[in-house]
Order: C-alpha cells, then sequence, then structure tokens
C-alpha cells in the first residue's frame, strides 16, 4: 500500500474507487484477515477462504451503494461475510453441537492438517458450544460480532441493517442463554 | 464475555496461499468487469457452482451419430454396460506404477464454448491444472502466478477403502454430495439425481489421479446410473471422435467421452437445453442459454513431482 493511501480512511477509497477500481485491493489488504479469522472461528478455515473471496467480489460490486461519510467499512465487510456465514448455518450448528456433545472441535481444518485444534476442549467450552448452537442465528451473529470483533453496538446495527435497540435485545438474550448454561460466570 | 471471547481463540489465521487466491480473484473482478473469474471451485461454494458449470457445458452432439464409422477395424461396443466392463478393464490394466502420494496429477485439457453448431465461436481456450494425488489440494495459474486450493469433496483415499465396488463407490459418492448439500444448499431433499452423479464421477475420472480398482469400480458404476447410455462417435473439442458415456435430462445433454480403442478419458461435450440463470455465492449472476455448447478434450495428463511443473 502506498503512503498515500496509508492515510486515506474506508470511505474516501471507496470513493475513490469509483473511478479507481484497483484501489478497493487496500481496502482487502486491510480487512482481509481480521474477516477470515472470524469466519473460520465460526466455520472452519476452508469455509473461511471461500468467504473472505466472496465478500470481498460482493464489496467491491456494491460499492456504489456504500455510504461514504462512514469512514471505517469494517462493519459493512462483517455484515456482507455474516449474510454469506448465513448460507452455512446448518453446518455451523452442526459443528457446534458436535463440539458440545463429544467435546472434540470438528471446525473443519486447515490444509496443513494440524490437528492441534482438536483438543479436547474444557467442560465450559462444551457447555458454550451447545447454547451457541441453541441460539437464533440472529442473536448469535450479534453476539459473535461484539464478543469476538469487538464491534459497537452502533457498528453491529449497521452491519447487519438492524436498528440499536434489537442489537440490544439480541444480545441481552443471547447473553441470558449462555449465562445460564455457564452459571454465573462473568457475562 | 470472557468464556465467549476465548472461545475457539486459537484458530489459525488465514493462509498466505489463501489470501492470494482471494486477492487474485478480486483484482479479476477489477480489472475485468463482467469476466467470470476462472477458477477451479473451492470445497464450500463447489457443488453448486459445480452442477450449474457442467450441465452449462452439457456435452453434446446433435446430429446422427455414425457407429465408428472410420474405424472398420473396431467392432463398437455394444451396450453401455459393455463399454462400462471394457473401460473398467482398461483401467485395471493400466500398467503405469502408482505415483507417492506427494506427487500431483498434470492435466491439459482444451476447452471450447460457444453455440450448437458453431461450438469455438466465442471461447477457446487451454486449461492446466494440477491435482494432488492425495485430492486435498489443487493448483492453477492466474496472472503467471500459481494459486492453491483445497480440493475433491470426494477424498479419493476414502473411495480407495475396501471393498470398493461399483454399488459402494455410487453409496459413497452420494452421501458426500448429501453431506455437501446439508451444509450448503440444502436443495436436495435427499435424493441425489443422476446428472448430479454422473457429474461428479466425470469429474473424478477427469481431475483426480485414482486407484485403478477404484477408476474400474467407477466405470462399472455409470451403466447403472438410471437414464446412462451410450453413444458412437461423439466429437471432443480437438476434433478427435469418441465413445461416450451420455446422460440427457431436462437440462442439459452430457458425454464423457472415451478413446474407442484404449478407453482412456478422451474429453466432455454437452449442450444445454433449456436456458439457466444462476447466482452464484457472491451474489452476481450468469445465464447460459439453451443451445450453449461445451467441448473439452485432454491435451496431456501426467503425473509430476510439484505443483506447477509440466514433465
Amino acid at each position: 500500500m502506498s503512503a498515500e493511501l496509508v492515510e486515506i480512511d474506508d470511505g474516501e477509497l471507496i470513493r475513490r474507487s469509483t473511478h479507481d477500481p484497483e484501489l478497493f485491493a487496500a481496502l482487502f489488504d486491510r480487512y482481509a484477515r481480521q474477516i477470515h479469522l472470524y469466519a473460520a472461528r465460526r466455520l472452519g478455515t476452508q469455509a473461511a477462504d471461500d468467504i473472505v473471496a466472496e465478500t470481498f467480489l460482493a464489496a467491491f460490486r456494491r460499492r456504489g451503494t456504500y455510504d461514504t461519510s462512514f469512514a471505517l467499512a469494517r462493519p459493512w465487510l462483517y455484515g456482507i461475510a455474516t449474510t454469506l456465514i448465513a448460507r452455512h448455518r446448518c453446518q455451523e450448528e452442526r459443528l457446534l453441537r458436535a463440539l458440545g456433545r463429544t467435546g472434540v472441535d470438528p471446525l473443519p481444518e486447515a490444509l496443513a492438517d494440524t490437528v492441534t485444534r482438536r483438543v479436547t476442549a474444557q467442560g465450559r467450552d462444551r457447555e458454550l458450544a451447545g447454547a451457541l448452537a441453541s441460539l437464533p442465528r440472529g442473536d448469535r451473529d450479534v453476539l459473535l460480532l461484539v464478543a469476538w470483533e469487538d464491534l459497537s453496538y452502533e457498528e453491529v446495527a449497521r452491519a447487519l441493517d438492524i436498528p440499536v435497540g434489537t442489537v440490544r435485545s439480541r444480545l441481552h438474550r443471547a447473553r441470558k442463554k449462555a449465562r445460564n448454561v455457564l452459571g454465573d460466570e462473568e457475562l | 464475555m470472557n468464556a465467549i471471547k476465548e472461545f475457539r481463540r486459537d484458530t489459525p489465521a488465514m493462509t498466505d496461499e489463501a489470501a492470494d487466491a482471494a486477492r487474485a480473484r478480486l483484482m479479476t473482478a477489477i480489472r475485468e468487469p463482467g469476466a467470470a473469474p476462472k477458477r477451479p471451485v473451492n470445497r464450500a461454494t463447489r457443488l453448486g457452482r459445480r452442477v450449474a458449470v457442467a450441465a452449462a457445458l452439457a456435452l453434446v452432439v446433435g446430429g446422427t451419430f455414425v457407429a465408428l464409422s472410420d474405424r472398420p477395424d473396431m467392432a463398437p461396443v455394444a451396450g453401455v454396460a459393455e463399454l462400462g466392463e471394457r473401460a473398467a478393464r482398461a483401467a485395471e490394466n493400466d500398467p503405469t506404477p502408482a505415483p507417492a502420494p506427494t506427487q500431483w496429477l498434470y492435466t491439459k485439457d482444451l476447452q471450447l464454448t460457444g453455440v450448437e453448431g458453431d461450438p469455438d465461436r466465442d471461447r477457446r481456450d487451454t486449461w492446466e491444472r494440477w491435482t494432488s494425488v492425495d485430492g486435498k489440494r489443487s493448483a492453477w495459474y492466474q496472472d503467471g502466478k500459481l494459486m492453491f486450493q483445497g480440493s475433491a469433496v470426494l477424498n479419493p483415499a476414502g473411495l480407495a477403502r475396501p471393498p470398493v465396488t461399483p454399488a459402494g463407490v455410487i453409496a459413497r459418492i452420494k452421501a458426500a454430495v448429501l453431506d455437501e448439500d446439508g451444509r450448503g444448499p440444502g436443495e436436495l431433499n435427499g435424493q441425489v439425481p443422476p446428472e448430479t452423479l454422473f457429474m461428479e464421477i466425470n469429474q473424478l475420472i477427469s481431475e483426480q489421479w485414482l486407484a485403478p480398482g477404484v477408476r474400474a469400480a467407477l466405470y462399472r458404476a455409470l451403466p447403472t446410473i438410471k437414464g446412462i447410455t451410450v453413444t458412437q462417435d461423439v466429437p471432443v473439442a480437438d476434433g478427435r471422435r469418441g465413445v461416450a458415456f451420455s446422460l440427457t435430462h431436462a437440462e442439459a445433454r452430457s458425454y464423457l467421452i472415451l478413446d474407442p480403442e484404449t478407453f482412456h478419458y478422451l474429453g466432455t461435450n454437452s449442450t444445454r437445453l433449456r436456458d439457466r440463470t444462476f447466482e452464484w455465492a457472491d451474489g452476481s449472476k450468469e445465464t447460459f442459454k439453451a443451445g450453449t455448447v461445451g467441448l473439452t478434450a485432454r491435451l496431456d495428463a501426467r503425473i509430476v513431482n510439484r505443483p506447477g511443473q509440466r514433465s
């Protein structure tokens, strides 16, 4: 990335990419790995490879609809990725249920075939996996965007295109459910 | 929130290979607006896209077939079961030594797409691909750079697990297809249609190194699939002609073509019979018109030590 691009915020980058499309690649360099980690945590690394590629293809095609007054494109990109992840909802829940049941995380592995992740999970993770699997998808999306990706309520609202009040109520519900299975641990 | 924050925190980071491949796809879209990035399809999107592309490039051949008229010395196969059996025996008798699991299958194909009667009007290109012998990875060149991704839905080692039988390989393929469908589109309702089965077998035969017994079982399995028949004298993309397993369904007519003497894989030929628009996972759409023809021809296939090697 050139020194000049480093100075430009995402909104301005997207605006300029209307006339200079190659600038859009800088957005990939800024966020691809974060988005990948988020998708991989939900669906495994192989599915995440696809989701990242498709997120940026979709974002590029839709860049004309981006409100460039928002300096950070991160919530927008997480929103696209979350929509793509939703297509794999059954798989995500199946993986979580399997972890809850067996204590072994079947998350599809990286091509390197590392087995280090398949360690037996602690009891707490097993219970948590079961709880996450049983959440409505919208609640799970909100919970994970806040807990894993540190998005603010306003950012989650923008990512998922829902009112901030809905973010709060979904998060409240999701936390309550997680608290029920994990006991009185701080949530 | 700490328990949730810690959950799967050790998930591995994106590999450089995956990042390069994803970025290359973006750059293709940026530089060639409207161009469908040509690529093998990743595991997660593979099923849907493959159904579409194979159906779109449905092999075909309008017209009359003259039974091997230019080869008077060859007795044409009498039926699809005989074709399956002869192809299976050729696979079993293949003297080529088995490659090492670390080696790769290099394949080079000529591809033609166009409209019926004028197949190379629109596009003619060659397509090189490397598939690891263990079936776990594939590679191709894009913009001069070697790209990698995970490969087969079907694990070749799983197919080779004894007992290897025609019914058994079909059952394993169906199970894999349904598993894939359950993770993604969920549109099969527990049934694998003959055209999907045909396509999966077609793909294995054309793209993957297979143990002779597995390849033979696949050839013997083809005649057992509803609707598959034999068609003589079907052309592949470079003008050679062969004997084909063929399947016609509502969407497309497809041929998997073998050399009429050696029964080695020659190529494919397909024609779409009905317009269809496919929506890819990225939201883009692509329409394949009725009458669209796609032919391929195998130009080279060999075992190499590393992806990117051609000899």
